[in-house]
């Protein structure tokens, strides 16, 4: 690592006043992505701002009919929460399923979503479940959150406060593993709520994105069959050493239909 | 054989639970990194991020002046230091010897690989050293570059040492080739493979390290490293530096696993040894994972052609091998040596009168390989064991079929195999009885049908192995007994996880009548051993166990002889049990303590020494079933069944713990583990998030036992095993994917690794052949 | 911060590891470094009673945690049931791995008191070993849940 001040800030505005001071800080969630990066010296920030210090910063609570999630809830908080297990069994599941104990035991929903890893889970629920993102400046769609490959809407002195998941009549997410990382190659989440049906996709390209022609296909009959002989272009996928672009596009189908099973039965 | 002692609660054969377990347990396990004084000053290695190139240090000075460093050293500065040479220089079929390309300590105007040492950096701290690192200056000119082994030697293909002719390191040919010849040109049916042994990277727990002092007085050092085996680096070490070796002392403690690669003298021990001479202060040096890939030898990568004549029965008649051997960028100090080992066991447990091998040793631009876990006899193994399965589908039998027309039976030992190897025992055929009863292998379809409805393909596949352990040469035990009545046993291999403190004690303990647990086995320390050949090869207990029986049983027979002085009684008379020395039938004893107070050094001090004359040669049988996933191309191994024979069993419990770890690492190898250049040799699967390494949830219950055969070549039978898991592996599972493969297409080729994208785009080539 | 029930303060670099601070600084050499993208576990400790990667953590983001490592397990001689179920059971060869596995355990068997095998495999995602194979560590984490449950 090179070398860096660590500041905890006391409060989101004190965090705000950080960074408007110094472009070079950086935000410290839970630092499962930020400090393996920092380690291998991809990133030379002035300044780590560390944000467990504010209080009420990882709460869940039912907002309407929606999940409210504060932006520091670790993994584990998510994956174990009665009211997640109870209104979006999907989310907790997906939760469950991010890196290992430990990372969930720090990673936090605000620090992954802030990250925008195109291989992260979390993109693939707040977009299927057409979350919405909630930061000290804004209140955005999940849709129009994720921008690119680890770029988001957010500015330099904005932070994310919270997410808000309207509760989905069912939904289930399917990942394919990367051997190695463990990340995501493929996650697909479909969701099923009275708007339609949305099937969001994690892993295959640049930024997560939504797959039209499934959610079409399983709102006219919501089965796997509906979309099994389905296929995605490959121009976009990306490629690595796990998987090429037209295996990621084939995973997409597969996974899409394993998501759909687990709902189905 | 000898005659070993009987079965106890602490002897031979009983599965005690380990002495060294405690201190690990409670994290008071001594590695390398733990050893470090507080003040030590932090070394760090400025590696080359080209495969390829010509270069020149422009500038040192900002460097040198940044905060905390203490020195900058670069090839100039180490003109006193020999390269790290290859010791396994082969003959050629010419009769020349290859010309050597030793590894150079810092490079001094090129590199050859990524991760090639340009600099050595001292500081204060690690951080302060890697941020000074930064700072050096240097101009690249990047060179053309290779990493693919089976084009290396293509026309056109760039040298990897610039003004070479080609990238052939050297040429070995083993065997007949005219009796080959003719046996090819009478065969009724020929069966041919072509396979690819991905190279590996061996990813021990413990990265490497070493923590160096200096003492001004006598210009001596003490050297800790973690190592398989203190006085093979130490003599290394001398010959690298110019120091007298008995001016360096070697010490090694808990070691986190080697299986082979920790074995060798690396460039971060001399460069240590200058900077604490230099600067008068301790140096230390600790490997990260991503240096690890970069540095540490890697294994395997060989590119083979095999093919079997045999007789209108399917009997074989004459085996013809051509290898292509990844050297990487230097020749590493066994790297010739590890495919050789592995032509020497060309045949397998078969019966094939005549082999011809050649070997072609390639370089490119890539970390050298040399030993990991098996050490070419996986490669071989790999090779006859698939091709075998291939001979059965050209002949037109079943796989144990085929394999009980070939095995060599049990009246034609002492075997001599045309490699020249001499088998003492083995009853391959009745191993794979038993194993393929214990695997249910009759039952096979009915798994494969259950297997279908779920979308997948089963397969099932074995692997009759055979492999060499220990070698001749032997592994000397000097015990002690201590005034308070315990032992301590000093041997000079080095245990890197196996239960070395345990295993031995436990052969040693039996002859004294005491507890193990009173037996302390030290290693890894060149002050207090005069000598050792360290762990490899599987040699440990089949040499050093033996050594250790004749150490304890003269040390017993001593105290036998105090005590009867003593108790002025015949010392035949005397037994020993329960930490003490009983007249028998009596009632006077005398302690062990009592005996150490009363013997002279001599009776004391005992020393054990067995040599073998011949290796030694587990052997078994390995059974695995897969499933292939076919939405997905997923491939998973589902069950495994192990029958062994290795001779003699001295601790079942560390038995079973070497032979799952082994297959793991096979399991590894076929279905994950694979190191990737790309075209200009950059190094992709470059740490853990890219490099698979098999997890739990990856890896099936195993069923394990033995079936013993006593080697009569060992003392005590044994055969070794800290290899075999890893030898019979690969092929059980490979020959089980190819099972499934050839069930459903007709067609079951496929190279390791089998990862889930190689397994889909093999599928996706299959179903497009099929439509054909 | 307290460690293993100790206070201690130390005065590190802001960019000093949890790790780096309790081998190098507090001399607790029982917790590892494997690797450097928290992949291998071998620095699992826990923080606040939970499993972490050491490795992953700053020491100046436990400023008054309590940090427990593989030393604060055993009790003077005797070794915590998962210590003991790892010894009796085979479960470790290097050692290497080993405390970050079974700080791992511990934290497994405190949220499952009776895990199966195959959620064993599944929490060890985190955790790598290269000796053992695994299954004689599946089977101590077996046998170290009941210990722990039956004391």
């Amino acid at each position: 690592m090179y070398d860096f001040q660590y500041t905890k800030v006391q409060s989101i505005d004190d965090a705000v006043h950080h960074m408007q001071q110094d472009e070079e800080a950086v935000l410290l969630a839970g630092g499962m992505t930020l400090l393996p990066a920092l380690k291998q010296r991809l990133a030379q920030p002035t300044q780590l701002l560390d944000l467990s210090g504010i209080e009420n910063f990882s709460s869940i609570s039912v907002d309407g009919d929606a999940i409210r999630i504060a932006a520091l809830t670790t993994h584990a908080g998510v994956a174990g929460s009665p009211l997640v297990q109870v209104h979006i069994p999907a989310l907790a599941a997906l939760a469950n399923s991010i890196g290992d104990p430990q990372v969930r035991n720090r990673g936090t929903l605000g620090g992954s979503i802030a990250n925008a890893d195109p291989a992260a889970d979390y993109p693939a629920a707040l977009v299927a479940l057409d979350a919405t993102v909630i930061t000290t400046k804004q209140t955005i769609a999940a849709e129009d959150f994720f921008v690119d490959l680890f770029e988001t809407v957010l500015e330099s002195d904005e932070i994310i406060t919270a997410v808000s998941f309207p509760k989905p009549r069912r939904a289930a997410y399917a990942k394919f593993a990367n051997p190695a990382s463990r990340y995501a190659v493929v996650g697909v989440f479909v969701a099923e709520s009275d708007a339609g049906c949305r099937v969001a996709v994690t892993g295959a390209q640049g930024s997560v994105f939504r797959w039209q022609e499934a959610e079409a296909a399983l709102s006219s009959e919501f089965d796997a069959k509906s979309i099994e002989s389905l296929t995605l272009p490959t121009d976009d996928m990306n490629e690595d050493l796990h998987a090429t672009a037209d295996y990621r596009a084939h995973l997409v189908v597969v996974m899409a239909c394993q998501a759909v099973r687990e709902i189905t039965g | 054989m000898a005659q070993v002692s009987p079965h106890t609660r602490f002897g031979l054969g009983a599965a005690l639970t380990r002495t060294e377990d405690f201190r690990l347990l409670t994290g008071q396990g001594r590695y390398t990194d733990d050893n470090a004084p507080d003040n030590a000053l932090h070394g760090f290695v400025l590696r080359s991020p080209y495969a390829h190139a010509r270069f020149k240090i422009t500038d040192l000075t900002a460097a040198k002046d940044a905060p905390g460093v203490r020195a900058v050293l670069c090839a100039d500065d180490l003109d006193s230091m020999n390269d790290l040479t290859c010791s396994t220089l082969m003959k050629q079929p010419d009769g020349s010897m290859p010309a050597p390309r030793d590894i150079p300590i810092l490079c001094r105007d090129s590199v050859h690989h990524v991760g090639d040492a340009i600099a050595f950096v001292v500081a204060e701290s690690i951080y302060q050293a890697r941020d000074a690192s930064e700072l050096i200056e240097l101009d690249f000119e990047p060179l053309a570059a290779v990493a693919d082994t089976a084009q290396a030697l293509d026309d056109g293909v760039a040298p990897v040492f610039e003004g070479a002719t080609s990238n052939l390191a050297y040429t070995h040919f083993e065997g007949d080739k005219a009796a080959t010849d003719a046996a090819f040109a009478q065969a009724a049916k020929v069966a041919e493979i072509k396979l690819v042994n991905n190279r590996l990277i061996c990813n021990y727990m413990e990265p490497r390290a070493c923590v160096v002092q200096w003492q001004p007085d006598d210009d001596a050092f003490t050297v800790h490293l973690a190592s398989q085996g203190v006085h093979g680096l130490r003599d290394t070490l001398a010959k690298v530096t110019n120091i007298a070796a008995d001016k360096i002392r070697v010490i090694t403690e808990d070691v986190g696993g080697g299986f082979g690669t920790k074995v060798f003298c690396y460039r971060e021990y001399p460069l240590c040894m200058a900077a604490a001479r230099l600067l008068g202060r301790t140096v230390r040096w600790t490997s990260d994972r991503s240096e690890h890939f970069l540095q540490d030898a890697h294994g395997r990568d060989n590119v083979t052609t095999a093919r079997m004549a045999m007789d209108k029965d399917g009997k074989f008649l004459a085996i013809e091998v051509d290898l292509i051997a990844a050297m990487g960028a230097y020749l590493h100090a066994f790297g010739p040596f590890i495919p050789y080992l592995g032509v020497s066991m060309t045949t397998g447990a078969y019966d094939i009168p005549t082999m011809a091998v050649t070997t072609r040793g390639v370089f490119t631009n890539t970390t050298p390989v040399d030993a990991y876990r098996g050490a070419g006899r996986p490669e071989a193994a790999y090779v006859i064991e698939r091709l075998v399965d291939q001979c059965a589908l050209q002949h037109g039998c079943s796989v144990d079929e085929i394999r009980r027309r070939n095995f060599i039976q049990p009246e034609q030992f002492p075997y001599t195999t045309p490699a020249g190897r001499t088998y003492d025992v083995g009853e391959f055929e009745q191993h794979m009885s038993l194993c393929m009863e214990r695997a249910d292998w009759s039952g096979f379809s009915q798994r494969l049908s259950a297997a279908k409805r779920t979308g997948c393909l089963r397969g099932i596949g074995m692997s009759t192995y055979i492999e060499a352990c220990a070698f001749s040469g032997s592994e000397p035990a000097f015990m002690q007994l201590q005034a308070d009545g315990s032992c301590v046993l000093k041997i000079g291999t080095q245990s890197n996880g196996q239960g070395h403190e345990t295993a031995y004690a436990q052969i040693a303990a039996a002859e004294l009548g005491m507890d193990y647990e009173d037996v302390h086995v030290q290693q890894g320390d060149t002050a207090t051993l005069p000598t050792g050949g360290g762990t490899g090869g599987s040699r440990s207990l089949p040499l050093g166990g033996a050594s250790s029986l004749r150490a304890g049983r003269t040390l017993a027979n001593n105290i036998r002889t105090i005590a009867g002085r003593e108790l002025q009684t015949d010392p035949d008379n005397i037994v020993l049990e329960e930490g003490s020395a009983k007249v028998r039938g009596g009632n006077e004893f005398l302690s062990l303590a009592e005996i150490a107070a009363l013997g002279t050094p001599a009776e004391l001090n005992t020393q054990g020494e067995f040599q073998q004359a011949e290796a030694t040669y587990p052997n078994g049988t390995h059974i695995c079933e897969v499933d292939i996933e076919l939405a997905t191309g997923v491939t998973r191994v589902v069950s495994y069944t192990i029958v062994d024979d290795f001779g003699v069993t001295v601790n079942p419990m560390l038995l079973q713990g070497q032979i799952h770890g082994g297959v793991v690492q096979g399991i590894g190898q076929c279905l994950m583990e694979h190191v990737v250049y790309n075209d200009d040799a950059q190094l992709l699967s470059a740490t853990l998030m890219d490099y698979a390494l098999p997890r739990a949830d990856d890896i099936p219950h195993f069923h394990f036992e033995t079936r013993n055969v006593p080697s009569i070549t060992n003392e005590l039978g044994i055969k070794g095993a800290g290899e075999a898991g890893t030898i019979g592996s690969c092929p059980a599972v490979m020959n089980a994917v190819s099972d499934a493969l050839l069930r459903e297409f007709g067609h079951g080729q496929i190279d390791m690794p089998v990862t889930p994208l190689s397994m889909w785009q093999k599928l996706n080539s299959l179903r497009d052949r099929a439509d054909v | 911060m307290t460690v293993n029930g100790k206070a201690v303060t130390a005065d590190v670099e802001d960019r000093t590891l949890l790790v780096q601070l309790l081998r190098e600084q507090l001399g607790l050499t029982g917790t590892h470094v494997g690797c450097d993208t928290s992949q291998c576990g071998a620095c699992v400790v826990h923080v606040n009673g939970a499993s972490v990667k050491s490795c992953s953590v700053l020491a100046a983001q436990c400023n008054n945690a309590k940090v427990l490592t593989i030393e604060g397990l055993a009790d003077s001689q005797a070794l915590h049931p998962m210590q003991q179920a790892f010894k009796d059971n085979h479960g470790l060869q290097c050692g290497f791995c080993t405390p970050g596995m079974i700080m791992s355990a511990i934290d497994l068997v405190q949220n499952n008191p009776d895990p199966t095998d195959a959620e064993i495999r599944d929490w060890l995602e985190g955790n790598i070993c290269r000796c053992t194979g695994y299954q004689n560590i599946v089977s101590s984490i077996q046998a170290g849940a009941r210990m722990m449950q039956s004391r």
